[in-house]
């Protein structure tokens, strides 16, 4: 059973950020942040420690994944839609000193989510597993 | 949605080298494990300290097992959780192929899956499927969908058939 879609912010050049970002990383976190991806399509109620949604000021209405690779830790941050039961996630900040760095990664995400909504066949596509 | 082929398509792209295939089968146990005690419990109504009592653990071990990322389970507990929650247990070397159809298709494999007696309950007898094309040439054939195909109820079923029917028609 699939509870959710993850899809993915594409910039105004085509490029699929969160795909890049994953491809950025060593292969062993890559791979294991796309099951954790692949997961929480397919869980009924996630854990807050793994979705979680955001909230207090410019965050609200916001969530985060929350992915952790050695000692680093790493929050794709996005927005619910455009579709039903979609997730869209637009940014990754990580966490230093427990705060997302960089600090203005919510409004960010938040311009990249008003992209998205103002034109979701092209700023958004499936989220990649490749 | 997205089709569960263009997934299983781009996961299978994705395990060009041993070292990634490597990394997706601890992926599998480091993620999806703990993922599926959470959701075996949660689906029960079952809080850890109750799962802990049936499975003989703490109520902080159960809390661990349930995070994901964790990979120190040993074959006795994930015994004593599947008792708990009275479901099979399967450890065995498999195929990539296996595993990746298994990845792909989270409408036929669940996370949560029945306990024994929901399982029978539900099961209908094994039911005779006939592909024919009305071509004198390949002949129809006849295929016993056996019981377990019909885990997830019908609709589940209905992929398979369609792999089923191109095989054998193309």
């Amino acid at each position: 059973m699939r509870y959710r879609e993850f899809r993915d912010f594409v910039d105004q050049r085509g490029r699929n950020l969160i795909h890049g970002w994953l491809h950025s990383l060593e292969l062993d976190a890559r791979m294991e942040f796309q099951e954790v991806f692949r997961t929480l399509e397919e869980i009924q109620q996630p854990s807050r420690n793994e979705l979680k949604p955001l909230t207090g000021g410019v965050c609200d209405g916001l969530w985060e994944v929350r992915l952790k690779w050695k000692k680093v830790q790493y929050r794709p941050i996005g927005f619910q839609g455009p579709g039903k039961r979609q997730l869209t996630l637009v940014f990754v900040a990580t966490i230093r000193d427990n705060k997302f760095s960089p600090q203005n990664a919510c409004e960010t995400a938040k311009k990249r989510k008003a992209q998205v909504e103002a034109n979701p066949s092209r700023r958004a596509c499936e989220h990649r597993y490749d | 949605m997205s089709t569960d082929t263009t997934k299983q398509e781009q996961l299978l792209s994705s395990l060009s080298s041993k070292e990634a295939r490597k990394a997706f089968v601890a992926s599998r146990i480091r993620i999806r494990l703990p993922a599926q005690i959470r959701e075996l419990r949660l689906t029960r109504g079952l809080s850890q300290a109750e799962l802990g009592k049936r499975a003989g653990m703490k109520q902080s071990a159960i809390s661990r097992c349930e995070g994901m990322g964790y990979d120190q389970f040993t074959i006795s507990t994930l015994k004593a959780l599947a008792g708990a929650f009275d479901v099979g247990l399967k450890v065995e070397f498999v195929s990539f192929s296996e595993l990746v159809e298994n990845a792909s298709n989270p409408e036929i494999y669940h996370l949560d899956v029945p306990s024994f007696d929901l399982d029978f309950q539900r099961w209908p007898e094994p039911v005779t499927i006939v592909l024919t094309t009305g071509a004198p040439s390949p002949p129809s054939r006849t295929y016993e969908t056996g019981r377990t195909d019909f885990r997830g109820g019908v609709a589940a079923v209905i992929p398979r058939i369609k792999k089923l029917s191109e095989a054998v028609y193309g």
